[in-house]
């Protein structure tokens, strides 16, 4: 019995030693980031990535018609867009190309999705890539050079 | 000395672990609003500290079983010297205290594990996350040491201890109890989370990536345990079948019915960002379930035979619900601008909708679930009468509500969110729809006639047809796209889409055990009294009694009738049903026997063998389609582990092939588990307590005699719930009740009516022996509630519906402006992104 109570107080022991010891210590941490809000974003991000994958997912398994996935996709796609915005704004630093190099962007981005406009400017008809027209109303697609 | 020194150690270890736990929840708090790191470094010390300590205590019961320390009081009633190893690892969850100690102790486990997690990650939430889960431990520990500690020591210490409750000597048994509480326990982490980010304000979607995990963690142990419960029901209790409304198995289903509704309605919280605080209620429902459920168990409330009786705890729960109720709903009334939805419903023809009407409808489950749990009590409050309401009430709401959830089950998979257009339905509804039929048709032609039966063929061959669909247009297009083989193609997509293809793998699984609930209908049972060396038949199947067998052995006499099972003259199986008697207990138990035939079990059930005529009477009962019930427990599974592969840990699929195989061999596990209960085997409801010279007037009357057959339908309108089968009145007819039998038998020869009998017994029993009570009074609203609530529900939800479509016109116009130009960046930024992700 004496050595169950030698045991006991020797974990008593550890015990307020390990809690007791940090509280000697008077460095302060920085409280904890209040949320801008940017992992949030991030994490929508994420799942309107993955509607639009799911949505091309369906789309080429058939479950939903070329109309539907057109306007779906494109509803989710805009919503992306404005998310990327707000997620520049709230990060404070350009998600897409300096400021300084805009009038290059020719060797920025990828030439070869340079200018392609992704929906038609005349009805909003989702674009195929490399088409000259839109499918849908016949509108003339101006590409960047 | 020795032996008291245990209970010393373990009850001074918690009364350390209780102080530590309430500073481990303060001093983190602290120091985190006050900036200290001193005070946030002692916080999560403490956390780990407490949960150390509770390692040790339980690390100290669990010795305290191996060393046969009877000196400790709970010790001495689970466990004794003849117990084997195994069994005494139990112990620790066998009984009341122990097992309030081992949910502490998981408690402690899963906080230290989320602080590992989250300490970095989520550093605004982690001080109110450890406070929540700390104040868990807290409130279980104040239970431990003021009103059940499993280290109360005994005085004067018996030689020997009274042994395990022999129907827990199952190797279900050993795995059931942890994998519930498992499942219980882990619910309080989402609930921890949203506590924490109830008050930190923090409500985004970054709270439910964080919870939805550890939803499904905890859904899945609980899947898993009550799935083995039913197993170990099926093997042990030897009634034929594996799920009787108890009490206790509805208080582990009520909070796997919510988390299942929370599971489906996160999904329109991640995708569209509505129904926040629906989502955050139910989650702080969840939890409210398991602490409820533990409650029941607990406090005596309901008679069960899972329940722990003597116990005291009542109170301490009710308040401990209070709290929650209180806390949580509380947090979410004071934050609903927080909690309010970014977007709203556009058609009724979304999965949006159907989500809402799944969720009404496990709502409404888990309602009736409830009420029928506790209406008995109620009923007791109200009337002065206690009513039961047996599995016909479950049925009645259960079986419907059930249907319509699997007829979603085809539907939500097929509907598109926000909109969905008939043409697109009917391109993928009309195929798996005409194969419904034909399967429907075919049943009809096989002579299936039961509505129940045949509108679950017609679902479940329709869910099969939109599952199929789904599998194999997936499969073509990620084999079309990857050039990959389709074996290959199979495997990429569950991998790659592993949340939407491991859910289906779920839905597959909870197919099965529709399949498994409907061959329940087709249940054939028979009873049979046989002389040495003849045989009876019995759907096919002939019954050979070779011989009774009389085994001796150290703590158990066993009665064995040595049986040979044939079909068409073939032998299949030697079976051995028998009774064991324990030396320790007084109660009987039954070993069931059986013979796994393809799609049934035949399952064989010794009542007693008179020792001088040695006349066996048996019970054979016959289980279509039970298998599938386990083998959707393992499908569900499997599905589970994939929806909860991680997203960055992208693998090649012949690694997953070896994962998916070394997976499938462990889960064969689990059946042998079963398979060796079935070999051993007990049951308390059959208890003879008749005095031993009872003359049974049914004895050697053939099942086809109208005596026979008239207690048969008297017996079957009594309650069969276990608590009743010791009362003697439930079993009549499986002519294993000598005394009741000899009653009834007494008042039909004194012409009697079956309506005098059935009054003689509500007069010594109460109401409460009826399956089916009288339609009268207090009764009717009870049987009547549940319907009433799902007609009113699904009118609301249809009003919600309505509303919220039509509010959403407007927004839309205003979104569909907003095309970005050409020349966006963002748009560039997006599709680059969108190149790069991989589903």
């Amino acid at each position: 019995m004496t050595l169950v109570t030698f045991f006991l107080v020797l974990i008593f022991a550890i015990t307020l030693y390990l809690l007791v010891s940090p509280l000697v210590l008077d460095d302060t941490v920085s409280a904890p980031h209040i949320s801008n809000g940017v992992e949030d974003l991030n994490c929508r991000k994420k799942e309107i990535l993955e509607s639009l994958k799911e949505f091309e997912l369906d789309r080429n398994m058939e479950k939903i018609s070329h109309e539907d996935y057109q306007s779906l996709y494109q509803e989710t796609f805009v919503e992306g867009t404005r998310l990327l915005k707000e997620l520049e704004q709230k990060e404070q630093r350009p998600v897409v190309a300096p400021k300084v190099v805009r009038d290059t962007t020719q060797v920025i981005v990828p030439a070869q999705s340079a200018g392609t406009p992704k929906f038609c400017s005349q009805c909003g008809q989702a674009l195929e890539p490399q088409g000259k027209f839109c499918s849908q109303c016949g509108h003339k697609i101006q590409r960047a050079l | 000395m020795k032996t008291s020194a245990l209970s010393y150690f373990g009850s001074n270890l918690l009364s350390l672990a209780y102080p530590v736990t309430l500073f481990s929840a303060l001093i983190f708090l602290a120091g985190v609003k006050r900036g200290l790191k001193g005070l946030v470094v002692a916080g999560q010390r403490a956390t780990v500290l407490s949960c150390a300590l509770l390692t040790a205590a339980v690390v100290t019961l669990i010795w305290a079983f191996l060393s046969n320390d009877y000196s400790i009081s709970y010790v001495a009633r689970y466990s004794n010297a003849t117990l084997p190893f195994f069994y005494k690892l139990t112990g620790l969850w066998a009984g009341l205290d122990g097992s309030i100690l081992f949910w502490t102790w998981l408690v402690s486990v899963y906080a230290v594990v989320v602080l590992g997690q989250n300490r970095e990650k989520h550093a605004l939430w982690m001080p109110w996350i450890n406070a929540t889960l700390m104040g868990i431990i807290f409130f279980f520990l104040t239970l431990i040491l003021f009103a059940n500690n499993p280290f109360t020591p005994i005085s004067p210490v018996p030689a020997d201890g009274q042994g395990l409750n022999p129907l827990l000597q199952n190797l279900a048994m050993v795995v059931h109890p942890p994998c519930l509480y498992l499942g219980f326990t882990g619910f309080s982490v989402p609930f921890a989370f949203v506590i924490a980010a109830l008050v930190t304000r923090k409500l985004d979607s970054v709270w439910i990536e964080a919870t939805r995990r550890w939803v499904l963690v905890a859904w899945l142990f609980l899947t898993v345990g009550l799935i083995l419960g039913g197993a170990w029901a099926y093997v042990e209790l030897g009634w034929g079948g594996y799920w009787a409304w108890d009490p206790v198995e509805n208080a582990a289903l009520m909070p796997w019915l919510v988390a299942t509704a929370y599971l489906h309605s996160v999904m329109i919280q991640k995708k569209r960002g509505m129904l926040m605080i629906w989502n955050v209620s139910l989650i702080i429902l969840t939890y409210m379930m398991t602490i409820f459920g533990t409650y029941l168990t607990r406090s005596g409330v309901v008679q069960s035979v899972h329940a722990f009786s003597g116990s005291k705890l009542g109170p301490y729960f009710l308040i401990f619900l209070a709290i929650i109720l209180v806390v949580g709903f509380g947090l979410i009334a004071s934050r609903l601008k927080e909690l309010k939805s970014q977007h709203s419903l556009e058609s009724y023809l979304s999965k949006e909708s159907a989500f809402l009407i799944n969720n009404v409808l496990l709502l409404v489950a888990t309602f009736t679930v409830l009420w029928g749990t506790l209406f008995p009590t109620l009923s007791e409050a109200v009337t002065g009468d206690r009513i039961s309401v047996g599995p016909p009430f479950f049925n009645k709401i259960m079986g419907p509500v059930g249907l319509v959830l699997l007829a979603l089950m085809g539907f939500g998979p097929m509907i598109s969110w926000k909109r969905s257009t008939l043409v697109n339905l009917k391109n993928n509804l009309l195929g798996p729809f005409l194969f419904a039929l034909a399967a429907l048709g075919i049943a009809f032609g096989l002579g299936l006639r039961q509505w129940y039966a045949l509108t679950t063929t017609l679902l479940v061959a329709f869910v099969l047809g939109t599952l199929y669909l789904e599998f194999s247009r997936g499969t073509r297009v990620v084999s079309r796209q990857k050039q990959l083989p389709l074996l290959a193609a199979f495997f990429d997509l569950i991998i790659h889409a592993n949340r939407r293809y491991g859910g289906y793998i779920i839905h597959l699984g909870v197919l099965f055990l529709f399949i498994g609930i409907a061959g329940n209908i087709f249940q054939a049972e028979g009873d049979f009294s046989v002389k040495r060396g003849e045989s009876f038949d019995f759907q096919g199947y002939r019954f050979i009694y070779q011989e009774p067998v009389i085994a001796e052995s150290e703590h158990k006499s066993d009665l064995v009738a040595k049986m040979t099972l044939e079909k068409d003259g073939k032998k299949l199986a030697d079976l051995a049903p028998a009774k064991y008697f324990y030396k320790t207990t007084n109660q009987p138990t039954t070993e069931v026997d059986m013979y796994h035939a393809p799609f049934k079990d035949v399952y064989l059930v010794l009542g007693d063998i008179d020792q001088t005529t040695e006349i066996a009477q048996l019970r054979v009962i016959i289980n279509p389609l039970i298998s599938f019930v386990w083998l959707s427990g393992l499908t569900m599974f499997l599905g589970t582990i994939i929806v909860l592969l991680p997203r960055v840990a992208r693998v090649k699929p012949s690694s997953v092939a070896i994962v998916l195989i070394l997976l499938s061999g462990f889960l064969m596990n689990p059946s042998q588990v079963y398979a060796q209960a079935a070999q051993s085997a007990s049951e308390s409801h059959m208890s003879t307590e008749a005095p031993p010279n009872t003359v049974d007037p049914f004895e050697n009357r053939s099942p086809e005699d109208p005596v026979y057959q008239r207690l048969k339908s008297i017996g079957k309108t009594f309650m069969s719930v276990w608590w009743l089968c010791q009362n003697g009145s439930s079993c009549l007819y499986l002519r294993f009740c000598k005394k009741e039998r000899a009653r009834i038998f007494a008042m039909m020869q004194s012409n009697q009516s079956d309506d005098d009998i059935l009054k003689a017994f509500i007069e010594q029993y109460g109401t409460t022996v009826l399956t089916v009570p009288p339609e009268k009074g207090f009764y009717i609203v009870g049987y009547q509630m549940p319907l009433l609530l799902l007609v009113g529900c699904l009118i609301i939800v249809g009003i919600i519906i309505k509303v919220w479509s039509g509010r959403t016109s407007a927004s839309q116009a205003i979104g569909k402006l907003e095309i970005p130009s050409a020349n966006d960046p963002y748009t560039e930024k997006l599709s680059k992104e969108l190149k790069d992700y991989d589903l």
